[in-house]
């Protein structure tokens, strides 16, 4: 069993794919299964380290612990359900091939220690990301791409020049020895690295003030596309992003700053949401603010707040997929993202799916979200940060004012009576999986301790060799 | 007078400096052009203003090319560092399917909108 | 048409903005001495006894920093597909540029297989001289260039066999990653006898992911030629 048949089926099946065109569909369906069974037959040998080539401390290393375990088990979990979803459709190629590739670029950028690899696991995602974005190949998808593309390679530069200065510095690009290495460098240089690195894994970690163009791009992207983004994509930079912080052993004023950005994009998400008429762009902004708070507690660097952050990007993720499959099926039914189509479709199984996947993102018992605000706002208390708890609950509001905006929409809709109401077709085994998503929600809401302990363990683990603020 | 050019500190500073020169150019040209093409080329630009700082950073007058052949037996110390330019010769390869890919988006923008100006580009936002 | 041409205020200050940051730039790189390059040392050492092959850059591309080529051959795949979805190559493929010269055509048929030949030379012999895969795939690229140039639309490729090109060089590298694991190594190691160094015949799987690269590379340019050769509406209209 090793690591890299993580990167080497999906690679297969998209290289080999113009020979099966015929079978796209059982094998895409069987190649998810088979990396779902193959995540799983990892579980319980942790840590594993294998390198690739040649066996020695140069060579490039992949490294599956129990912190990036829980990112891949989520993230090929949420491909086999996408796969799922899709069962009763027709297969489309270019999908297939760039579901994989994504895959790969995602699952490259988790379990890669080697930073050059990383750079080319970054390239792999990103590239996928835009061609995602352009699917809909009209003005407005070759917009939302470009836009990307630009965004993206000004993100690569900063991240290129980075790795090029730690190299001529310091001789080597395994993350170990730069993190071992980093500190004796000249202050300036070591200044310079940091900036650069924090720009260009910032962008695409979609922090405050670099995050500007991200509604935008969910806008130009399918629905679906726009839950593996959020689900996805936003949530491995971010993993990645204080992987790397991490390493290098920031001082408490650094990491201070961190929290504090990580808190002002969660409230400038939340307020751009509260004026937004679109519902792609409100769910953008949404995913925006969650993963502010993730970053806001990522940064704190105590275990049981890191933990509650890995249990709200586990739920943010959930409840993100169920809301934009929810959003694709009212979107192929009334033909609008605004606003407005809210209040006027008629399907009561979709209205609880919405309101379950709003509730747990808000953090309302008894739902996964509640119980991950909650351990992150006790673990800000226990550590005497009163005024993060505040801004937290604070923000909160504004959250729910516009989610309960939505759902309030519908009564005035009702007692008015005004527009024709537009009935939603929902497959039964789409409403089977859409249902057993919200399910997971609550009952993770209800039972969370097991996954609370993978959680726990998986934050002690990414916080190792972190000197304890 | 030459010969002081020759040494390792001289050589790097001057490659350093006209290697952010193109930098500097590049840069300005994706803040200040209009054009789609003209940013796209402008990355570009930029790109081998960083090849041309790494590759040149670790050459020193004297060093060989590492490889065995033409009189050169064995590998030893005197050849410049393999690692930079088989990172820049990868890097070169993205570079170009990047570029590609962009062009090509651009291509078909034109196509649906008539123009490639980037300050007329509004089809997304709060108003669509 | 007048050729007057007059620069916003914003560009000049755009300018002169990102000229101060690049020197604030330069004074830090420049300030800092460099240290020695560790890694590429030892790999030089290492190559002498892990590879056989005669050139260091073609061991390091290729099999100390294997994974970064497989990353590479994907992402040139990746990008390349991302051009060719939504091309419908009935309709919209007719050659925008290309000039109508016998001699042209004459001198194209008669250097078209010496261009092939040059280019699988340079892949062959990646692991022995400056070259390899990615140099020899884009010479190959420019000898169907010269054919849409001197052809234009009279000019068919057969795209089964590019596709066939294109998808087995990307398994063949895949294969031998998987090759090495299977042998009980790691991915990517090497599964096939050294050989002596200097000759064709050395390097272990060295030339034979270097074969695979150069014909992923020379089918992916080529397909990317024809797009940007055979667009309409690309230059026109």
């Amino acid at each position: 069993m090793s690591l890299l048949l993580l990167i080497a089926l999906p690679l297969l099946a998209s290289f080999l794919m113009p020979f099966y065109r015929r079978y796209l569909r059982p094998v895409s369906l069987g190649l998810d299964l088979g990396l779902a069974g193959l995540v799983y037959a990892f579980y319980g040998h942790l840590p594993v380290q294998e390198m690739v080539s040649f066996s020695s401390p140069l060579s490039i290393v992949f490294r599956l612990d129990t912190a990036s375990y829980f990112f891949v088990a989520l993230f090929v979990g949420i491909r086999l359900f996408d796969s799922l979803y899709r069962l009763r459709e027709a297969a489309d190629p270019s999908y297939f091939i760039i579901g994989n590739l994504f895959l790969v670029g995602v699952l490259g950028l988790l379990l890669s220690a080697d930073i050059f690899n990383l750079y080319i696991f970054f390239e792999i995602a990103s590239i996928s990301a835009y061609i995602f974005t352009a699917m809909k190949q009209d003005q407005q998808g070759y917009a939302g791409a470009i836009t990307y593309m630009i965004v993206g390679s000004v993100a690569s530069l900063f991240i290129l020049l980075s790795i090029m200065l730690i190299y001529l510095h310091l001789g080597y690009l395994t993350l170990s020895a730069i993190g071992a290495g980093f500190h004796t460098l000249d202050t300036t240089m070591q200044h310079l690295i940091l900036i650069l690195l924090f720009v260009g894994f910032g962008i695409k970690a979609e922090i405050f003030p670099l995050n500007l163009w991200v509604a935008d791009i969910y806008q130009a992207a399918p629905i679906r596309v726009d839950a593996l983004f959020s689900a996805i994509l936003s949530t491995a930079y971010l993993f990645l992003f204080f992987r790397l912080v991490y390493r290098l052993h920031p001082d408490p004023v650094s990491l201070h700053f961190l929290s504090i950005i990580g808190l002002v994009s969660f409230a400038v998400a939340e307020l751009s949401a509260l004026r937004s008429r679109n519902l792609k762009r409100i769910f953008a902004y949404s995913t925006l603010g969650q993963l502010g708070i993730a970053f806001a507690a990522f940064a704190s660097t105590d275990p049981m707040i890191v933990a509650g952050a890995l249990f709200l990007i586990g739920a943010h993720s959930l409840a993100k997929v169920l809301l934009f499959l929810g959003l694709d099926a009212l979107h192929d039914a009334g033909g609008s993202v605004q606003v407005g189509v809210f209040a006027v479709f008629r399907s009561p199984f979709l209205v609880t799916l919405f309101a379950i996947g709003f509730l747990s993102i808000l953090g309302i018992p008894p739902l996964a979200g509640f119980i991950a605000k909650l351990t992150i706002l006790e673990g800000f208390a226990a550590t005497g940060h009163y005024w993060i708890v505040g801004s937290i609950l604070f923000v909160s509001l504004i959250e729910a004012t516009y989610f309960f905006r939505l759902l309030s929409s519908r009564a005035r809709a009702e007692t008015t009576g005004g527009a024709k109401p537009i009935d939603i077709p929902l497959a039964p085994g789409r409403m089977f999986l859409l249902g057993l998503l919200a399910s997971l929600l609550i009952l993770l809401g209800i039972f969370p301790s097991d996954a609370m302990a993978l959680c726990t363990h998986a934050a002690q683990t990414f916080l190792s060799g972190v000197p304890h603020v | 007078m030459l010969e002081t050019l020759n040494q390792p500190t001289y050589l790097h500073f001057v490659i350093t400096v006209g290697a952010f020169g193109v930098f500097a150019i590049g840069l300005i040209g994706v803040l200040v052009k209009k054009n789609l093409f003209k940013i796209f080329l402008s990355f570009s630009l930029v790109e081998s203003s960083l090849f041309l700082f790494f590759i040149g950073s670790h050459y020193d007058v004297g060093k060989r090319a590492p490889i065995v052949a033409d009189g050169v037996m064995a590998f030893d110390h005197r050849m410049v560092d393999p690692v930079p330019q088989a990172m820049i010769l990868t890097t070169i390869v993205i570079g170009i399917a990047v570029l590609a890919l962009g062009l090509s988006y651009v291509v078909r923008y034109y196509r649906l909108s008539g123009h490639t100006r980037i300050d007329q580009m509004d089809e997304l936002g709060e108003a669509s | 048409m007048s050729f007057k041409k007059t620069i916003k205020l914003k560009t000049i200050l755009t300018a002169l903005l990102v000229s101060l940051l690049s020197i604030l730039l330069l004074k830090v790189i420049t300030q800092v001495p460099l240290t020695s390059q560790a890694l590429g040392i030892t790999l030089l050492d290492l190559n002498r006894d892990l590879t056989h092959s005669a050139n260091a850059v073609t061991s390091v591309v290729t099999y100390f920093r294997g994974l970064d080529t497989l990353g590479e051959v994907t992402i040139l795949f990746l990008s390349i597909f991302g051009v060719g979805i939504g091309i419908d190559r009935s309709t919209q493929m007719k050659t925008i540029l290309h000039y109508d010269n016998t001699l042209l055509k004459i001198g194209a048929h008669v250097l078209f297989p010496v261009i092939i030949l040059f280019g699988i030379y340079i892949i062959v012999h990646g692991h022995l001289s400056p070259g390899g895969g990615f140099q020899g795939g884009v010479v190959i690229a420019s000898a169907f260039l010269m054919k849409f140039l001197a052809y234009g639309d009279a000019y068919e490729l057969d795209h089964r066999i590019l596709v066939l090109f294109e998808a087995l060089s990307g398994v063949g590298v895949v294969v031998l990653g998987l090759l090495g694991l299977l042998s009980g190594g790691l991915f990517l190691s090497n599964v096939l006898p050294l050989g002596r160094l200097g000759t064709l015949l050395s390097g272990g799987i060295i030339p034979l992911l270097y074969l695979f690269v150069g014909l992923k590379v020379a089918a992916e340019i080529t397909v990317l030629v024809e797009y940007f050769l055979r667009t309409q509406d690309a230059r026109d209209a």
